[in-house]
């Protein structure tokens, strides 16, 4: 028995649907090491054995507009969630594979590097900010 | 390097010369309460802080890096938006049901 319930929203519902139907495709394939397969194994884990047990300490908290979530991973599985408002409730809002388009982590890297330099920080690691900058 | 207001980030701050860090030992230096900088001779070296202090400042890092990226993705942000919508309007299926549902539509086919 799980700590706590797990809920998903419609737009979790449609992406877990479509990462367990392509894992089935892939498992009716032979297929059964596949990357979708494995998608599928990381987001049940991060379901059923991160969120349901200790979902405050699984995930990151993420901030401004965005407050109140929470971003749990397992390789590249990315799951956002929040509390529900029934008591030992968590709600998935969205389950998504990642940032795995090249564009997303050049832009989480720029952002990196914008903090780094704006801080000041480049003066305890200039090498660091330098490979970053020229990103 | 333009110089930051010691008190602008931590009230807590206080300015200290490198002679106070040489005479810290451990049991100060476990129950220190303000956030020092060492500085010789006018010229601020480094910073000497809390450890919780410093996890948490790396947890704000993080969690401002995480919503960056997911700021970043148009369809993402979207979608959790939209999420947060059917939450609070009580819109939710139990993971056992979505599960349960797959199942059966799998028997169907």
């Amino acid at each position: 028995m799980n700590k706590y319930t797990v809920e998903l929203t419609p737009p979790a519902v449609r992406a877990y649907e479509l990462i367990h139907q392509s894992a089935s495709n892939c498992i009716a394939a032979g297929e059964t090491g596949g990357p979708k397969v494995l998608l599928l194994r990381s987001v049940d884990q991060v379901l059923d054995e991160d969120i349901a047990e200790r979902p405050f300490e699984a995930g990151t908290p993420l901030c401004a507009e965005l407050a109140g979530v929470y971003c749990a991973t397992r390789d590249k599985a990315f799951v956002y969630y929040e509390p529900s408002r029934r008591p030992l409730t968590i709600a998935i809002l969205f389950i998504s594979s990642g940032p795995t388009k090249a564009s997303h982590i050049e832009r989480a890297d720029a952002i990196l590097a914008q903090i780094l330099l704006s801080s000041g920080i480049q003066v305890l690691a200039p090498g660091m900010t330098a490979r970053l900058a020229a990103n | 390097m333009a110089s930051i207001p010691n008190s602008y980030i931590n009230p807590n701050v206080r300015t200290v010369g490198v002679s106070k860090l040489r005479s810290m030992n451990a049991s100060q230096l476990k129950g220190i309460d303000k956030t020092l900088v060492i500085q010789e001779y006018d010229q601020p070296l480094a910073v000497l802080l809390k450890y919780e202090e410093f996890l948490a400042m790396q947890r704000q890092l993080l969690a401002a890096l995480e919503t960056q990226v997911v700021i970043s993705d148009p369809d993402e942000l979207k979608s959790i938006l939209a999420a947060r919508k059917d939450l609070n309007a009580g819109n939710t299926r139990t993971i056992e049901q979505v599960r349960e549902s797959l199942t059966r539509a799998k028997e169907k086919a």
